[in-house]
């Protein structure tokens, strides 16, 4: 109870609906209303004269006694909130419920002051109110907030951070209270979006679109958020509550797309640069053009071969470029390009700055009403052309002179033995009639005749060279043809090199010329002796053959039955080149003098002449083939004169002999003539085979005179080397008239060997017959 | 115009006023300490004494448009207002830091008024009763108001001022779990208050100095 100065004033102070507390200046209790005493349930008279740490022992009340001191001593005023002092004085509502209370401090009085005045007011029904509402508002948000996958945060009208969900923690990486009061713009990289974004926001009340932001976690890393907000006020405060979505994966595969779209311009525009590269580096012109043959674009490159700048040449066809007696090719080449959709190509010359025609050759296409056009620039490649045909011709014409040389050369010589041959007969014509001894007249002119006649048969060698020759085809059987020749063959190639014979069993019959055949079949296997100087094998194989139309093409026969006859060998073999020039008249690979290259020359012609056909199939290093065709015959071969002639064989004789040989029968009967004169005995033969057979026998033969060219193959040198494999000691004379230089030039003969160039005087051949026989 | 004013005080009565503040600043720390039961650190570097407009010229200056004040009126041998001013952005932050943990918003709204309030009222009161103490005069102090706008709406406060109102302007410095808040004490009193302030501040000078003097 109040000491009341006026029953009105204390009654007022029981009767207010606040608590209301007097302290003397020792914080005493002097006044205690009623309400006060109500809610603490203490009494006024068990208040007065305690302090209000006596009636309220326990609490924390130091604030409040300094509130009451600061009163009493300074007449400051003190407002302790519920808010900031929670259950300050433990006061209970009539409902016995806890009372929720603001306490103010206040001096009472003037100065000095010495009493204070407390008072309590009950904010208990504010506070449930707001705690209700809370309450339900928070159960509400709560479960969105704390469940949402989202980041929430409310940012006050600054931008700090007000609020944050347990999402924008783990998102963030920050925790609560570093999140709390941070500014917003902080977990941005972009922050000028960001302050874009809050000026909509604050402005306009909320975003109208969604918008993407980088947001920077707390360990640095980066996340793109996609932020819708909106505004909201409290009590005049303004609030902006803003949903950030995590949208990363969305933005990697917008990454991954815009870098495929990205690299995808690149490599287009790397393409782009590449094309437009070759456009502007290609030597060939490329260009563009209507189906009309305007031109549309054109590349450098016409330019660097025309001299025509592209403004020169745009806008209209090229008639004014190209040759007057072309235009109407050029023409009817585009107008065939415009028709189809098929690449042309086709030639045609344009005119360059400097005047000069350039030969161009062109590849077109018409694609969708466009001509792609390239043309290359062939007027240096047409020059070296025709420059190589002019050569081929200056080739073929100096090949020519050389056959033609050599063909004179071979001539000479003949000529040259039946020169000796008529001019030794009048010679000794003349010695016999001086002499009186007409009785040997007749001889002498016979063998003048003679040689009248071989220069016939020269003629006739001619024909044969140049496949003209007659030949006198009959029935033949090749195998029985091969088996005569095996002999002779077998001494022909000497004991270093084997002859292996494969002839075919129920070998068809050939027309052929027996004689040209043996020939043939010498001389292809000298050729192969020749190929082995270190010895080897020689086979001969015959074989039927039928070729179909195309076999027949590719060897050039008509299609049908053929015999084939092959020579192999295992010797050094041809290049392709030599291969291809073998068949050539006058062609040798042989040293000069030993061969005249006439030999497979002379097969070639028989060959055809026959029907037949002659292949060459060669290996460098491992020998040759010489495939033989000859058409088949459907008769057999008639009876073979088997007695062959053995020349000589059967003449043996004692006393010198001299074994003379040429094919000139003038020349060897002048020799033997001669050799008659001095006692000697002569046997002569016409060809080197006849004289091998001769000197593989045993007759006695003292001196071999033999002329160095011979026909069928084999020379006088060779026969000379065969010779002195039977006859070491064998001496030789050579006779040449033509290749003195070759076979029979000095430095190559060997000791017993002496040549004599034709022609020459009896008495000097004479003479040395006799010097080399006693020399003996 | 505004530096003329400041001639007002000189440099010594500026150096006793800024001692008995930071007195009373820490005074108001120790009570802040109490309440929210952990360390708090409140300083105040300087004082200045301007003219009205030049108070809302500094202000506008340095501080977002928006702006929260704490407002209590003192009479006494000097009369005027004084109030705890600072950006409304730093008041939630101010609020969490007196009320320490971990406060929902809604709580922390909730609270703001009444928390500004108190914090502010204990603040003005320490420095208005010390500096009140320290020159032995005894001030009456209003309870606490919390206001919310510009430094204009702040210095223009009915009934419109007497004219040649001073404005004692001190810079203050909160350290509070951590949290640092700075803000400003505007002391608005008119000239014959000023006067008054300054035959005080000149007693407690000669005073100290005399306690100083052997």
């Amino acid at each position: 109870m109040i000491e009341p100065r006026h029953e009105l004033l204390a009654m007022t102070l029981d009767t207010l609906d606040t608590g209301v507390a007097i302290v003397d200046g020792e914080h005493r209790v002097v006044g205690w209303n009623d309400w006060l005493a109500s809610a603490s349930d203490i009494s006024a008279d068990a208040a007065r004269g305690k302090t209000f740490a006596e009636i309220f022992p326990g609490k924390q009340l130091d604030r409040l006694n300094s509130s009451i001191s600061e009163a009493l001593n300074l007449g400051a005023s003190s407002f302790l909130t519920s808010s900031l002092n929670r259950g300050l004085l433990p006061l209970r509502t009539r409902a016995g419920l806890p009372l929720v209370h603001n306490v103010s401090v206040r001096p009472l009085g003037r100065l000095p002051y010495r009493q204070c005045l407390i008072q309590v007011v009950d904010v208990t029904g504010a506070a449930h109110r707001e705690q209700i509402l809370r309450a339900r508002q928070n159960a509400r948000y709560d479960a969105v907030m704390a469940s949402a996958p989202d980041i929430i945060l409310t940012l006050d009208s600054f931008g700090i951070i007000q609020f944050a969900n347990p999402s924008a923690l783990t998102e963030t990486g920050y925790s609560q209270s570093e999140l709390i009061g941070l500014p917003v713009q902080q977990l941005f990289d972009d922050r000028g979006s960001w302050e874009a974004v809050w000026r909509e926001i604050l402005e306009d009340g909320k975003l109208h679109r969604p918008i993407d932001l980088v947001a920077v976690r707390k360990d640095g890393s980066r996340s793109y958020l996609d932020v819708s907000a909106s505004r909201w006020s409290d009590r005049e405060r303004i609030f902006v509550t803003a949903i950030f979505r995590d949208v990363n994966e969305r933005h990697a595969s917008e990454e991954t797309l815009r870098n495929l779209n990205q690299t995808l311009e690149r490599r287009v525009a790397e393409r782009t640069q590449e094309r437009d590269r070759i456009w502007q580096v290609s030597r060939d012109m490329l260009g563009v053009a209507s189906l009309e043959g305007t031109w549309i674009s054109v590349n450098p490159a016409w330019t660097q071969i025309l001299g025509w700048h592209p403004n020169e040449i745009l806008g209209k066809t090229s008639e004014w470029l190209e040759r007057p007696d072309e235009g109407q090719k050029t023409r009817d080449g585009f107008a065939r390009l415009a028709a189809t959709n098929e690449a042309e190509n086709f030639e045609s010359s344009f005119r360059s700055r400097s005047g000069q025609y350039r030969v161009l050759s062109w590849t077109a296409v018409n694609v969708e009403g466009l001509l792609y056009c390239v043309a290359r620039d062939v007027t240096d490649q047409k020059r070296q052309q025709e420059a190589l045909i002019r050569t081929e011709e200056a080739l073929r014409q100096s090949q020519k002179m050389e056959a033609v040389g050599q063909l004179t050369g071979g001539l000479a010589h003949d000529f040259n033995n039946l020169l000796t041959g008529i001019s030794g007969s009048l010679e000794l014509l003349q010695l016999r009639i001086s002499q009186g001894r007409f009785k040997d007249v007749d001889r002498y002119i016979t063998t003048a005749q003679g040689a009248a006649n071989r220069a016939a048969s020269l003629t006739h060698r001619l024909l044969a060279f140049s496949r003209r020759q007659t030949l006198d085809p009959r029935a033949t059987d090749i195998n029985r043809l091969i088996s005569d020749m095996q002999v002779l063959i077998k001494n022909t190639i000497g004991p270093m090199i084997e002859l292996q014979i494969n002839d075919a069993v129920d070998l068809w019959t050939t027309l052929v010329d027996p004689n040209q055949l043996e020939n043939a079949l010498l001389n292809l296997c000298i050729n192969a002796r020749d190929a082995m100087p270190d010895g080897g094998q020689i086979s001969i194989e015959t074989t039927n053959c039928s070729f179909d139309a195309p076999a027949a093409r590719e060897r050039e026969v008509r299609p049908g039955d053929y015999v084939s006859l092959t020579v192999s060998d295992t010797g050094t073999g041809m290049t392709e080149e030599v291969a291809q020039r073998a068949f050539d008249p006058f062609y040798t690979t042989k040293p000069l003098g030993q061969g005249t290259g006439l030999g497979l020359s002379m097969i070639y012609g028989f060959a055809k002449q026959s029907g037949g056909q002659v292949r060459i199939e060669s290996v460098v290093g491992h020998g040759t083939k010489i495939l033989l065709f000859l058409p088949r015959h459907y008769e057999m071969e008639r009876d073979h004169d088997v007695a062959m002639d053995q020349p000589g064989s059967a003449r043996a004789v004692a006393g010198e002999t001299v074994l003379i040989v040429d094919d000139e029968p003038s020349i060897r009967m002048l020799v033997a003539e001669v050799l008659a004169e001095f006692g000697y005995r002569a046997i002569e033969a016409a060809d080197g085979s006849s004289a091998l057979r001769v000197l593989q026998s045993d007759t006695r033969i003292d001196l071999l005179v033999t002329d160095v060219g011979l026909p069928g193959g084999m020379n006088g040198r060779q026969l000379a080397d065969f010779g002195r494999v039977a006859r070491p000691a064998l001496n030789v004379l050579f006779i040449t008239g033509y290749a003195e230089t070759a076979v029979a030039s000095g430095d190559k003969l060997g000791p017993g060997m002496e040549v004599i160039a034709k022609p020459f005087a009896m008495d000097i051949l004479t003479a040395k017959i006799k010097e080399m026989i006693s020399k003996k | 115009m505004s530096e003329k004013k400041l001639e007002l005080l000189s440099d010594l009565q500026i150096d006793a006023l800024t001692e008995l503040v930071n007195i009373g600043v820490s005074q108001a720390a120790s009570s802040l300490r109490e309440m929210v039961h952990s360390q708090v650190h409140l300083s105040v570097p300087s004082v200045q004494l301007v003219n009205r407009a030049r108070a809302v010229e500094i202000l506008a200056q340095r501080e977002v448009k928006n702006l929260i004040a704490v407002h209590q009126v003192f009479e006494g041998d000097i009369t005027g207002r004084a109030l705890l001013i600072f950006p409304e952005t730093k008041s939630l932050e101010l609020v969490r830091a007196i009320t320490g943990g971990d406060l929902p918003l809604e709580d922390i709204i909730e609270l703001e008024q009444e928390a500004l309030a108190e914090t502010g009222n204990i603040l003005l009161n320490s420095c208005l009763a010390t500096i009140a103490n320290m020159l032995h005069r005894s001030l009456r102090m209003s309870l606490p108001e919390v206001l919310r706008g510009d430094a204009t709406t702040f210095f223009n406060l009915a009934p419109p001022p007497q004219a040649g109102d001073v404005v004692l302007f001190l810079y203050i410095n909160f350290a509070i779990r951590e949290r640092d808040i700075s803000g400003y004490i505007a002391m608005i009193m008119d000239l014959p208050s000023l006067t008054a302030l300054t035959h005080l501040l000149d007693e407690f000078i000669a005073r100290t100095a005399g306690e100083l003097a052997p």
